[in-house]
C-alpha cells in the first residue's frame, strides 16, 4: 500500500512539476538554512565542552570600578596567592598576550608574523585537555625557553619534517625549542592559540619584577576547584583579596566564572577569544523558523488552491474502498516525500552556502564526526515535523469531504480562499519587517560611517610597531623626522592608539574639587607633539604638548570636554589631578569608539622617552597631502626598511579601520539582508504559484468579461488589483512590527538616525511592486487568451 | 437486500431547506436490476449516491443486507461499502494519475489482497474486457468508451454484490451504450444487483422494474 502511495504522490510531482519545484525549493531553502543554523547554535552550545575539567575550571575575573567594568584578565600574582591560601582551589594556570604580531623564525626561509601566541605557565595543559599530537602536557612547558606549536604552525615552519627539538626565535631576542605539537585549537575553544611559549620567559623581555606586580592587570588566570568547593562559597570568600593592595577607599572585587558561563556572559573586556551572543542565537532561530514557515505555508496554499482537483481523487478513491485514515495516510506520505526530497537539496544547499554563511557570522562552522549524530536526528526530525505541517491541510481537510460532493461539485471554496488570503498576507507580513529591518540598520551604519567624528582621518597611513625593546625607540623618532622631511608628507606622529581604537583606562582620584570616594574611570592615550595636528583635533584651551619636556611625563595631561564636564570644571588649564598631575589644555570631543557608545572621559599624555617606555611605542599615523600616493608609500616603505631591516613593512589607510569597528553591525546587516533576500525569494514563488493557479481558475470569468468588451488592460488590473490588496494590508501590519522592533534595536546605539515615514512607504511600495512584477506575467497571459476558446473549454 | 424507511435528504440554505428527496420507503431484492427514472433534479443520484453510502440521509432508515447503516460509523461503512458495492458514473472517474492497471489495482489494494491474487484478478478483468494491450495507458489516453469500460471493470472486480451506476452510458456513443448496457444484463444474470440511474426509455428497457422519481418522490413503481 505505502509503494503505492509513493507511486501516486510521484507521479503527482512529475505531472505538476511547477508548483512541485515551488513547494520542494521553497521548503529547501528554509530547511538549508535552518541547518545552517543549527550547526552555529550547535557550536555555539558546544564551547569549551571538551576540557575534562570543563565543570570544575574557572576564570579569575575582577570587578574594576566595583561597578559596571567587568575584566577578563587580572593581577598577575593572584593565582600564587589564591592557591596558597585557598584550599579549594587545586590548581591554577596563567598566561599572558604577546603583541599584536610577532615576528617567530625559524630560518631565513622560514620566518612569519605570527599573531595568535600567547605565554604560558607550565600548568596550562594539566587545566586545559587540549590534544598534543608529539610531545606531553607535563613536559610541554615545564622548561624555560619552550614552545608548543598547533600542528598547523608546525607544518608551517618545518614541512613535513619533526619539530621535536627544532629552535624557533621570538622576536630576535630568545630562543625557543620546540617541545610539543598539539592539534590546532577547536573552533569552540574560547582561548585560541596558534603557539605558546614558557610564562618564565616573559621575564627575560620584561624584567624579573614584571611578573611579581600587583599593580599591572594583564594576565589571565584560571583555576581549578576541588569537587565539593561551592562556587558562591569561595566566590564570598576570596571577594576582597585585592584589599590589601588598593588604596583605601577603593574597592575592586575578585570572583571566579565557571568556564561553562564565559561564552556567554554578558561582555566583560578582554576576553581572550570569540564569545557568543545569545540574543544573536535567539534572532537567527527566529527568523529561521519564520523562513522555514514561508516555505511551508507555499505548500500549503498551493495544496489548498489545487484541492478542486484533489478532492474530486478523494471521492473516486472513497468510492472504490479507501477510508478516511488511509487517504490521511495517503497524503501525509506525499507531503513526507515532499519534505524529504527538500532535505535532500536543502543539505546541497546548505553545503554550498557554509563558506557565505561562515563569513557572515565570522566562525568556521563544518560537518563533524561529533555534530553530525547531535544534529542529524533533530534535522530529520525537524524535516518530519515540516512534512506533517505542511501536509496536515491536505490530509484532514481533503480526506474528510463526503465523496457525493466532490464527485459532483467543487467543495468549500470561499472558506479556502480565506485560508489563502491570510496565508499570503502573513507571508509578506514577514517580507515586508525584514526589508525594513534590512534598510534600518544599513541607514544607521551609513550614519554612524558618515557622521562627523571630530577629527579628520583621511589620507592618514598607519603602521603598527613591532618591536618595543628600548634601543629602537630612537630610531622610530629617525623615522617619523625623515618622514616630516618627505614633500608629500604633510605631518605625522606617534602615539599609544590611533584615535578609533583605545585599548587602555584607568581610574582617577583626588582631582581638585573631589570628595575621598570620588573615582572617575578614564580612556587613556599617549600621544607626541604631533598628534593633535595630525588628526586635526582642535585645542579648545590650554596648550598642547610642544612646549613640555618629554621626561616630565607623568606630570601634564591634555583631557577632552566630557572629563571636564564629568570633574566639574569650568575652566580646566592649571588644574590638579591628584597631587601632581596638572592639566596642560582641553581638546575638543572626538569619537574614538564606535558610535555605539557616547564619548567618554579621556585623557592623553606625552609620549615618554624613556626605555622603560617602549610600549607607548605603538603607532606612526602619517598624514599624505594625497599627491603621488602610491610613491609617497614606497618611499615609506623603503625608509622603514632601511632602519628596520628584516621587518616587513605593513600599513593601513585610516579609514579601512571604520570597517573592522563596524564589523558586529555590517556581519548582522549582511546576515539581515540575506535572510530578506531569502523570505522574498520563497514568498515570491508562493505567489507565482497562486498566480497562476488563480489565473487558471478565472480563464472562463476572464472570457466572459472580454466577450462583454473588457479591454486587456481592464483584465489585468482586475487580476492584480486582488493580489494587491492583500501586499497593502500586510504592509499595514508589517509596519507597527517593524518600527518597534528596530526602535529597540537602535536604542543600543548612543548616536542614531531617524526612522523616518519615507522608510515605510518605501518599503511597502517595493514589496508592492515585487508582488505586481510576479503576479504580472500571469495575469497578462490570461488577459489575452482567447476567450472563445476559453469558454468553448468550459 | 436493500431496504429504505422514510429517507428524506435535504441542504441547508440560510433558515430555507432545499429537498433533494423526502420520505423515500423503498425495497429492493437480491438479483433485482432496477432503473430510476425521472428528470434533472428529481433526485435520482441522490438517491443512489445514499444507497451507495457515498452520502448520508439527513433523515429515515437505511439497511443494507440487513446492517442499519444510518448508525454506522465512517469506518465500519466504509468496510460494507468496500466488500459489497461498485460504481460506474457517467464521467467515468477514473485516477488521472494512475495507469488503466493501478486504477484497476487500486480497489484491490484498499481491500488489502494479497498481491499475487490481485495480479490473477487484474487480468482476468483485462482479459474479459479485451483492455490487456490498454493497460499500462493513463485514462487520459482512452476514448470515453474504452473509459467507461475500464470503469466497470474497476467497479466489477471486487466481485460486488451490489452495481449502482449513475447514467453510464450518458458520454458513450449508442453502439458503446449498448455494449455496456448488454453487460449489466450479463452481469445480472449472473446474480449481481444492478441499480441504475438514467433518463434513457430504452436503457431503463433492459432493467427489470423502472422506478419513477419527481421532485425527491417516488411516483410510480
Amino acid at each position: 500500500m505505502f509503494a503505492a502511495y509513493l507511486k501516486t504522490a510521484w507521479r503527482n510531482l512529475v505531472r505538476h512539476k511547477g508548483y512541485a519545484f515551488i513547494n520542494i525549493f521553497g521548503l529547501a531553502l528554509g530547511l538549508a538554512l535552518a541547518i545552517l543554523i543549527a550547526l552555529y547554535v550547535e557550536l555555539e552550545l558546544s564551547f569549551d565542552r571538551f576540557h575534562t575539567h570543563y565543570h570544575r575550571i574557572h576564570r579569575v575575573e575582577v570587578n574594576y570600578d566595583n561597578k559596571e567594568r567587568f575584566l577578563a584578565f587580572s593581577q598577575t600574582p593572584i593565582g600564587p596567592a589564591l592557591a596558597r591560601d585557598y584550599p579549594e582551589i587545586v590548581r591554577y594556570t596563567r598566561f599572558l598576550n604577546m603583541a599584536n604580531q610577532v615576528l617567530l623564525y625559524a630560518s631565513e626561509e622560514k620566518k612569519y608574523y605570527e599573531s595568535r601566541g600567547w605565554w604560558a605557565d607550565a600548568q596550562f595543559f594539566q587545566v586545559f585537555s587540549y590534544r598534543f599530537l608529539k610531545g606531553d602536557a607535563e613536559s610541554a612547558l615545564a622548561e624555560p625557553n619552550s614552545i608548543v606549536l598547533s600542528a598547523e604552525l608546525a607544518a608551517k615552519y618545518f614541512g613535513s619534517e619533526n619539530p621535536i627539538g627544532k629552535i624557533i626565535r621570538y622576536e630576535n631576542t630568545i630562543d625557543c625549542k620546540v617541545t610539543a605539537v598539539v592539534q590546532d585549537c577547536p573552533a569552540n575553544s574560547h582561548i585560541q592559540y596558534d603557539f605558546l611559549i614558557s610564562y618564565d620567559s616573559y621575564k627575560a623581555i620584561a624584567g624579573n619584577d614584571y611578573l611579581d606586580n600587583w599593580t599591572r592587570i594583564a594576565n589571565y588566570t584560571y583555576v581549578i576547584l576541588s569537587e565539593k568547593a561551592l562556587l558562591p562559597d569561595v566566590n564570598a570568600k576570596i571577594r576582597s583579596l585585592l584589599q590589601p593592595q588598593l588604596p583605601p577607599n577603593v574597592e575592586m572585587p575578585v570572583y571566579l566564572k565557571p568556564l561553562s558561563q564565559i561564552h556567554f556572559s554578558p561582555r566583560v573586556l578582554g576576553e581572550p577569544g570569540p564569545t557568543g551572543d545569545v540574543d544573536r542565537i535567539r534572532f537567527l532561530m527566529l527568523i529561521a523558523a519564520a523562513i522555514l514557515l514561508l516555505g511551508c505555508i507555499n505548500f500549503m496554499n498551493l495544496a489548498t488552491a489545487r484541492s478542486a482537483r484533489r478532492a474530486r481523487e478523494v471521492g473516486i478513491r472513497k468510492t472504490v474502498g479507501a477510508s478516511r485514515a488511509g487517504l490521511i495516510r495517503q497524503f501525509f506520505s506525499e507531503s513526507l516525500v515532499v519534505a524529504l526530497g527538500a532535505l535532500v537539496l536543502a543539505l546541497i544547499l546548505a553545503q554550498l552556502c557554509l563558506p557565505v554563511f561562515n563569513a557572515l557570522l565570522g566562525r568556521q562552522l563544518a560537518w563533524t564526526w561529533q555534530n553530525i549524530p547531535v544534529l542529524g536526528p533533530w534535522i530529520l526530525a525537524l524535516t518530519l515535523l515540516i512534512g506533517v505541517v505542511a501536509g496536515s491541510y491536505p490530509a484532514l481537510f481533503l480526506s474528510s469531504l463526503q465523496p457525493a460532493a466532490t464527485l459532483r461539485s467543487t467543495a468549500g471554496r470561499g472558506h479556502q480562499a480565506v485560508i489563502r488570503k491570510v496565508l499570503v498576507v502573513f507571508q509578506f507580513v514577514i517580507s515586508i519587517v525584514l526589508i525594513l529591518c534590512t534598510w534600518i540598520i544599513y541607514r544607521q551604519i551609513d550614519y554612524m560611517q558618515n557622521r562627523d567624528l571630530g577629527y579628520n582621518h583621511e589620507q592618514i597611513l598607519t603602521t603598527t610597531f613591532r618591536r618595543m625593546d628600548a634601543a629602537t625607540i630612537s630610531r622610530y623618532e629617525t623615522l617619523k623626522n625623515e618622514l616630516l622631511n618627505h614633500p608629500a608628507v604633510l605631518t605625522a606622529s606617534i602615539s599609544r592608539f590611533i584615535p578609533s581604537f583605545n585599548g587602555s583606562s584607568t581610574a582617577i582620584r583626588g582631582w581638585e574639587g573631589s570628595a575621598p570616594t570620588d573615582q572617575l574611570l578614564v580612556n587613556l592615550n599617549l600621544i607626541d607633539e604631533r598628534f593633535l595636528e595630525t588628526y586635526g583635533i582642535p585645542l579648545l584651551a590650554g596648550r598642547g604638548f610642544s612646549a613640555v619636556a618629554r621626561e616630565d611625563t607623568n606630570r601634564y595631561c591634555l583631557i577632552n570636554e566630557t572629563t571636564a564636564k564629568r570633574l566639574g570644571w569650568s575652566d580646566a588649564v592649571g588644574r590638579r589631578i591628584g597631587p601632581a598631575l596638572v592639566v596642560l589644555g582641553v581638546v575638543k570631543d572626538y569619537h574614538y569608539a564606535s558610535l555605539r557608545f557616547g564619548i567618554e572621559p579621556m585623557l592623553l599624555f606625552p609620549m615618554p622617552r624613556t626605555p622603560q617606555a617602549s610600549r607607548a611605542y605603538n603607532m606612526l599615523s602619517v598624514k599624505l597631502s594625497g599627491e603621488n600616493i602610491k610613491e609617497t608609500v614606497q618611499a615609506i616603505q623603503e625608509k622603514y626598511e632601511r632602519l628596520f631591516p628584516g621587518d616587513v613593512f605593513e600599513y593601513h589607510f585610516y579609514d579601512e579601520g571604520f570597517e573592522w569597528m563596524y564589523r558586529d553591525e555590517l556581519r548582522m546587516a549582511q546576515t539581515v539582508a540575506y535572510f530578506t533576500v531569502l523570505a522574498i525569494c520563497i514568498s515570491l514563488l508562493g505567489l507565482v504559484g497562486l498566480a497562476s493557479f488563480m489565473a487558471e481558475q478565472r480563464t472562463k470569468e476572464i472570457g466572459v468579461r472580454k466577450v462583454l468588451g473588457s479591454s486587456v488592460a481592464g483584465i489585468v488590473l482586475l487580476l492584480s488589483k486582488e493580489f494587491s490588496k492583500w501586499v497593502v494590508v500586510a504592509a499595514l501590519i508589517a509596519w507597527p512590527i517593524g518600527y518597534f522592533t528596530m526602535k529597540n534595536w537602535l536604542q543600543s546605539f548612543a548616536y542614531r538616525s531617524e526612522i523616518g515615514i519615507a522608510v515605510f512607504l518605501l518599503t511597502g511600495l517595493l514589496a508592492l511592486a515585487l508582488a505586481l512584477a510576479t503576479v504580472a506575467y500571469q495575469s497578462v497571459k490570461a488577459a489575452l487568451a482567447d476567450p472563445v476558446k476559453s469558454l468553448r473549454y468550459e | 437486500m436493500i431496504q429504505l424507511k422514510d429517507i428524506t435528504k435535504y441542504y441547508a440554505s440560510g433558515f430555507a431547506r432545499t429537498f433533494v428527496l423526502r420520505h423515500i420507503d423503498l425495497e429492493i431484492k437480491q438479483g433485482e436490476f432496477v432503473s430510476l427514472m425521472g428528470p434533472s433534479g428529481a433526485g435520482k443520484s441522490t438517491l443512489l449516491y445514499i444507497i451507495g453510502m457515498l452520502d448520508e440521509a439527513s433523515q429515515g432508515e437505511y439497511y443494507f443486507l440487513d446492517t442499519p447503516v444510518h448508525t454506522c460509523n465512517e469506518r465500519q461503512r466504509t468496510e460494507l461499502h468496500q466488500q459489497n458495492i461498485g460504481f460506474v458514473f457517467q464521467s467515468y472517474h477514473l485516477i488521472d494519475d494512475l495507469t488503466v492497471y493501478e486504477n484497476l489495482e487500486t480497489p484491490l489494494l484498499y481491500k488489502k489482497v494479497k498481491s499475487a491474487e490481485r495480479k490473477s484478478l487484474i487480468a482476468e478483468m483485462l482479459d474479459r474486457f479485451q483492455i490487456v494491450a490498454k493497460k499500462d495507458l493513463f485514462p487520459n489516453q482512452l476514448s470515453g468508451g474504452q473509459q467507461q469500460l475500464v470503469a466497470v471493470a474497476r467497479a466489477l472486480i471486487i466481485k460486488p454484490k451490489l452495481i449502482l451506476a449513475d447514467e453510464p452510458t450518458g458520454n458513450l456513443n449508442s453502439k458503446q451504450g449498448e455494449e455496456i448496457m448488454a453487460l449489466f444484463t450479463q452481469l445480472n444474470r449472473e446474480g449481481t444487483t444492478i441499480i441504475q440511474a438514467t433518463h434513457s426509455e430504452k436503457n431503463a428497457g433492459y432493467s427489470g422494474r423502472i422506478i419513477n422519481l419527481l421532485d425527491g418522490t417516488i411516483i410510480d413503481q
